[in-house]
């Protein structure tokens, strides 16, 4: 048997309420900005929270054709748009040897949820009898995945993973394995959401875990979080074609854990939640004191950030002091399927550029979250291994962990 | 219209738990009668429905017992609906 690739990310994308590109994202992220703004949907007003981190200024009919446009919900235009850019970001020839070895795997947790409310709208509300035709093939979570093999001619092995908010580090991680273990000579991989229909919007509104003004994980003022759309993709190489190509590498990409709380459908466990980040540091075969940063999951909730705490620290001991940890749902919002996605790519960028992303909107300590937390300026390091968290409803964990590049290095 | 409220969430909060009516008092805990955090803001989104009332996000988080949740529907319909 071979042995394992190693694998690096050559490429990235993204759409979000922070701009329509990865560099756009980026320089909000960097700046501390936050992307939340009035929820700007029909009926609205009847929510009991008011403000979202909605993508503004796409103009789907720019990026498809008038055959093609119908066929799309929102979360596909958002996740087709993210891999055109992660492809051309990769600067990569796709030859008819690398499409049929090429992996598509995204994550996505409602899928078309637009798509299905505008179907029960048009047939309880306008009393119409049938259904929009198109409404199965716009809904199904894994339209993005299928519609980015059929652009770019992928052939390999493509799925969709739906675990709730852990939905696109499932995704990624599960790419990369295949990646690791020449199951795949190629991933696109990543995930988007589009939660912005009124009825989608009313069942979060019910949880009541979005919060009434903004968004301040790990702030003792916390009350919930933002919801966010998104689309975000990554392209995963082997370390060897990416140097014989001679490209940009974002950074490595070196382990993934998983596990599973088998607690509550909504209440998190922190041991669960630490055991996926050890099992992604032994995929990785890095110590817990090579890891400077953490992307939290840091929803914003009372409930999450106060256990993701405790379970860094249970993870990582003393040296849970000398890591910094910030939640980028803080700005990009929570995007929920395509949370893990767009966290990745922010992580990625974070090693590359050697600038850490800050919590946006922090206000005062919480002991229940008593971790360094960048709060709303970034800072400058260059840590080695930098960890990536998704806890999903249903207590589904993934994490993903990525080590710097440094040009020349072995 | 107080102990009308408090006999109903009474009742509601029994049938959940179930237990008799008689074992549920305004000092019991939710979590006490086996109600946990998601259920117990299940039913105060129902009562909410049923009373034509809206509370506010962090106040339904900080109800804990038959008590709490009775007087934060108390205090929301002496508002008009909005507490």
């Amino acid at each position: 048997m071979r042995p394992p690739e190693r694998v690096v990310v050559t490429g990235v994308g993204a759409v979000s309420a922070l701009g329509l590109t990865a560099h756009a994202l980026w320089e909000a992220l960097r700046d501390g900005r936050d992307g939340f703004g009035p929820i700007d949907v029909p009926d609205a007003d009847t929510l009991r929270f008011t403000r979202g981190a909605q993508v503004r200024g796409f103009d789907p009919a720019l990026h498809f054709d008038a055959k093609q446009l119908p066929l799309l919900d929102r979360f596909t235009q958002l996740g087709l748009v993210a891999a055109r850019e992660a492809v051309v970001d990769a600067g990569i020839e796709l030859t008819p040897d690398l499409r049929r070895r090429c992996a598509v795997v995204t994550g996505c947790a409602g899928g078309g949820v637009a798509s299905l409310g505008q179907m029960y709208s048009d047939l309880w509300r306008d009393g119409r009898h049938r259904a929009p035709v198109l409404t199965i093939p716009r809904f199904i979570p894994n339209a993005l995945a299928s519609h980015v093999c059929m652009e770019i001619g992928a052939t390999g092995p493509s799925f969709t993973v739906s675990t709730a908010c852990a939905s696109s580090n499932h995704a990624i991680g599960h790419a990369f394995w295949m990646v690791r273990n020449r199951q795949a000579d190629l991933a696109v991989t990543g995930g988007s959401e589009s939660p912005f229909n009124i009825g989608h919007l009313k069942a979060w509104e019910a949880m009541r875990v979005v919060a009434g003004d903004t968004c301040r994980p790990f702030s003792k003022e916390r009350a919930g979080m933002i919801l966010g759309e998104a689309g975000a993709m990554l392209v995963l190489e082997p370390l060897s074609r990416a140097r014989a190509r001679g490209v940009r590498i974002y950074a490595e990409i070196i382990g993934f854990g998983m596990s599973a709380d088998a607690h509550h459908i909504t209440q998190p466990l922190a041991e669960g939640a630490a055991r996926a980040m050890t099992e992604a540091l032994l995929d990785a075969d890095v110590e817990p004191a090579s890891v400077g940063y953490i992307n939290c999951h840091g929803t914003g909730t009372l409930a999450n950030d106060a256990m993701e705490t405790a379970a860094i620290r249970s993870t990582f001991g003393v040296h849970a002091n000398d890591l910094a940890v910030s939640s980028t749902k803080s700005m990009h919002g929570h995007t929920l399927g395509a949370a893990g996605a767009i966290e990745a790519v922010a992580t990625v960028q974070a090693l590359y550029f050697g600038v850490l992303p800050p919590t946006a909107n922090y206000a005062t300590p919480d002991p229940t979250c008593d971790l360094d937390v960048i709060s709303n300026v970034a800072r400058c390091a260059e840590p080695d291994v930098a960890l990536s968290n998704s806890f999903a409803f249903g207590g589904l964990n993934a994490v993903l962990a990525f080590r710097r590049w440094q040009e020349g290095q072995k | 219209m107080h102990q009308d409220i408090e006999t109903q969430v009474t009742l509601r909060v029994a049938e959940l738990a179930g237990v008799e009516p008689g074992e549920v008092t305004t000092t019991s805990e939710f979590g006490d009668l086996g109600v946990d955090s998601l259920s117990a803001v299940s039913l105060i989104g129902e009562l909410e429905e049923e009373f034509g009332v809206s509370i506010p996000n962090d106040e339904v988080l900080r109800i804990r017992t038959v008590g709490d949740a009775v007087a934060q529907l108390v205090r929301a319909m002496a508002d008009g609906g909005q507490a």
